[in-house]
């Protein structure tokens, strides 16, 4: 007993040293002091992870401590700039869950491709603006700001946008944390000669040359360990009719670039403004040690719409991307099937400042699997009860994706890497969407059929278990889904990134963005360009003056700005 | 059968010539599509039951691939292809395979390698095992490796088979699309099945991955 105590006093007087001269390493004592951390994992303790249960189980928990640290209220600097870090002061209360959340000060990708090639601003110093955003300082030049700027509507792969029951379009956005965007700069990879400087010994394009950093397991709270992290968001614009209290909100540049997301639909012209907007949806990638094909997750506000197995009984409640009474004017629910349209498409031209337009019923084919409503379960009552009016009670874990088959060394410091006869890693689930950002590809359901008429195997279909009740995301107890099998053809995260690659053409480790790397030339600030590389308007700065124009707005709440003067 | 004068190198190591692999299961294969198969599954495609470790290790004795490596703890979606084709196999005749795994434990019992356990199992002199026990030891080495139930196919070569057969499984189907891209066929000649592919765009332009990376030794 003695020796104990004496051992603990040692490490006390250690831990207090060490807190007094490395200021991170008090705020993470503080962040452990809470029921949960407020710095993101470096990965899952491989030790603890031999059956499929524990090593499931183990990334879900990863990825619950990954969205809780991500969405942690941002640290401000003295002058009220958000900083990359989580707040001393701030838990997931704060601000009735009006904040700025650690990740929005990563850079998004609009500000890494920017035109040109130019050189990015340095990490966590803001977003750039579009020029019809008027973010402009008494100089006229453009401004960086701290509120993230959407400029995307239409969903992966185009396959179309989200419109809520206002009729407004979803919007999205994608943000890299620190070892990803470091990366990216030291090797100059936001520009097309960067990438081909990356592939110089590389002729073929068959080999992976970029290796974004992975994180590493620690048994203390250490954020130098995290590795790779790039998030992508849903958001809902609110407005009076909204149930403002249950989402996680701040205000963002909504931004339409003229001619739409692709430069390809003329009637879509460019506008600009400062909205209040809620999130729906967010996916969090994190390359791990263990995982070399990244390990994804996504999470779901509680709201977006009923399941598909909520159609075996009534319907309790109203939601954010379905309309129970319109869908019911259509007949009764048959079969456990609505009587309305559902996940369809919206028609063309997508332009979200068509009025009129026909608002998506969404409906969610899969439930989380059984061990994510265990983990969801446990994370939902710490959150609880600890904090029982915080937003982040509404969001739940839908599911994770992570590989099975992987070499287990090989890579750099003993780094597991992919197996050449499964480069895709065999994921586990086999399928993964979210309601919001692949809602048209959330899997089979039964009773469909293929494009030719032959039904969709029992295998092949998100089978939920069992197949009637209403599904309760922080119940492990409730319905669940098992994946079907044929997950090429619909949501697989590995599946689809594995297709990745650079402006050169060979893999972009599962990062397509890096494709939207431009060549060296002009920077033009006035677009975001990243996408489709129209030009318009006039602000040109170099790349050291972007970095060094840097607007603070954290904590303010502006009204709506008009469109573009 | 593909193994079956093979000799062990370790514990589930069995030594299998690629050349042999593709040529008994490319002649295989070629003659039992020939009477074209239904579309889809007639089967139960979930996993029914556990299936036992004499199930897996008579898989492995027969498939000559270690039986860590066609069972493993990890996989996609906790599916076990063992706990499909055990179930399925059940299903088609639950005293023909419970013979056949209580022929498979003496076997075992009696310390004889996994070679000689496929060639006891799958031959008879210079012929087939005509028996229930060679029987459905064919059909699990073709589930294997094709993910297809042989049921009609079997019973055409050999008529007697019928008898150890249930009705609804004399019949030949495609078990699951799970059990078709999982095919050992695909692995074993270092591709990928018709209509999925692990690979990237591109990889037709370099070298298959080696039979080791699919956890099929040779040594």
């Amino acid at each position: 007993m003695v020796s104990i105590a004496k051992r603990h006093v040692i490490l006390l007087l250690a831990f207090g040293l060490l807190s007094i001269f490395r200021p991170d390493v008090a705020n993470a004592a503080g962040c452990w002091s809470a029921p949960y951390s407020c710095h993101p994992g470096g990965d899952i303790n491989p030790s603890t992870a031999a059956t499929y249960e524990a090593r499931y189980m183990a990334y879900a928990e990863l990825a619950w401590r990954d969205f809780i640290a991500l969405n942690f209220p941002a640290a401000t600097s003295p002058q009220g700039k958000p900083e990359p870090a989580p707040s001393r002061e701030h838990g997931l209360d704060y601000h009735g869950g009006d904040y700025t959340a650690v990740w929005q000060t990563w850079p998004e990708a609009r500000d890494i491709f920017l035109p040109g090639a130019a050189v990015p601003a340095a990490f966590g110093t803001g977003h750039q603006t579009p020029a019809n955003c008027l973010r402009t300082d008494a100089s006229g030049r453009l401004e960086l700001t701290d509120r993230i700027v959407l400029d995307e509507y239409v969903q992966a792969n185009r396959m179309g946008p989200v419109i809520d029951k206002q009729g407004q379009y979803v919007r999205y956005g994608l943000s890299f944390n620190k070892p990803i965007f470091d990366y990216i700069t030291a090797n100059q990879l936001y520009s097309t000669e960067g990438q081909a400087a990356m592939d110089v010994n590389n002729p073929d394009r068959d080999k992976q040359t970029v290796r974004f950093p992975a994180g590493q397991y620690s048994g203390n709270d250490d954020p130098a360990m995290t590795g790779s992290i790039f998030v992508k968001s849903s958001w809902k614009i609110l407005d009076a009719s909204d149930n403002k209290s249950s989402f996680y909100r701040t205000q963002a540049y909504v931004y339409d670039e003229a001619g739409g997301a692709f430069a390809d639909e003329p009637t879509v012209r460019e506008r600009c403004s400062l909205k209040p907007i809620g999130l729906v949806g967010f996916h969090i990638v994190h390359l791990t040690r263990s995982a070399p094909q990244w390990v994804w997750a996504t999470f779901e506000h509680v709201d977006n719409g009923p399941w598909l197995n909520d159609f075996t009984s009534t319907l309790k409640r109203d939601y954010t991307f379905f309309d129970a009474a319109k869908c019911a004017a259509s007949g009764p629910a048959s079969g456990g099937v609505p009587s309305c349209a559902f996940d369809t498409v919206p028609a063309e031209p997508w332009n979200p400042q068509r009025p009129g337009q026909t608002p998506t019923q969404l409906v969610r084919l899969a439930a989380p699997g059984k061990l994510a409503l265990a983990v969801n379960e446990q994370y939902n009552n710490r959150i609880k009860k600890t904090y029982p009016d915080s937003v982040w009670a509404n969001y739940f874990l839908v599911d994770v994706q992570f590989p099975t088959n992987v070499k287990a060394t090989g890579g750099e410091q003993g780094a597991a890497v992919p197996n050449p006869a499964y480069p895709d890693g065999m994921p586990a689930t086999s399928f993964l969407s979210n309601s919001t950002m692949e809602t048209y590809i959330p899997g089979f359901f039964h009773g469909e059929i293929t494009a030719s008429g032959n039904r969709i195997p029992p295998d092949d279909q998100m089978r939920t278990i069992p197949p009637t009740g209403a599904v309760m995301p922080f119940s492990s107890t409730g319905p669940h889904t098992v994946s079907g099998g044929a997950d090429r053809t619909t949501s697989s995260c590995v599946s689809c990134h594995s297709d990745a690659s650079m402006t050169t053409g060979s893999s972009s480790d599962f990062v397509f963005s890096l494709s939207r790397a431009q060549s060296k030339g002009k920077l033009n600030l006035s677009t975001s360009g990243t996408k489709s590389g129209s030009a318009a308007g006039a602000g040109v700065l170099t790349g050291h003056e972007a970095s060094s124009v840097v607007e603070y707005v954290m904590g303010t709440s502006k009204p709506e700005e008009p469109a573009g003067k | 059968m593909l193994n079956n004068s093979k000799k062990v190198k370790g514990p589930g190591m069995i030594k299998i010539s690629r050349r042999d692999v593709l040529k008994t299961a490319g002649t295989i294969g070629g003659a039992l599509l020939a009477p074209g198969l239904p579309f889809w599954s007639l089967a139960e495609a979930a996993p029914r039951e556990r299936a036992p470790a004499g199930f897996v290790n008579l898989s492995s004795a027969l498939l000559g691939i270690d039986a860590g490596v066609l069972n493993p703890v990890i996989r996609p979606d906790d599916v076990s292809m063992a706990d499909v084709f055990y179930g399925l196999t059940v299903l088609a005749g639950k005293d023909s395979i419970a013979n056949l795994l209580t022929a498979y434990d003496l076997m075992e019992k009696q310390h004889r390698r996994p070679g000689q356990i496929a060639q006891v199992l799958l031959a008879s002199g210079d012929g087939p095992n005509t028996s229930m026990n060679g029987a459905f030891s064919r059909l699990i080495t073709l589930m294997w490796l094709y993910g297809t139930w042989y049921g009609q196919t079997e019973i055409n070569n050999i008529h007697t088979s019928a008898s150890g057969i249930a009705a609804d499984y004399q019949k030949d189907f495609v078990i699951s699309s799970r059990a078709y891209k999982n095919a050992w066929i695909w692995r074993i000649a270092q591709t990928h099945p018709m209509g999925f592919s692990q690979f990237s765009f591109g990889s037709w332009a370099s070298a298959p991955p080696s039979l080791a990376d699919y956890g099929i030794s040779l040594a």
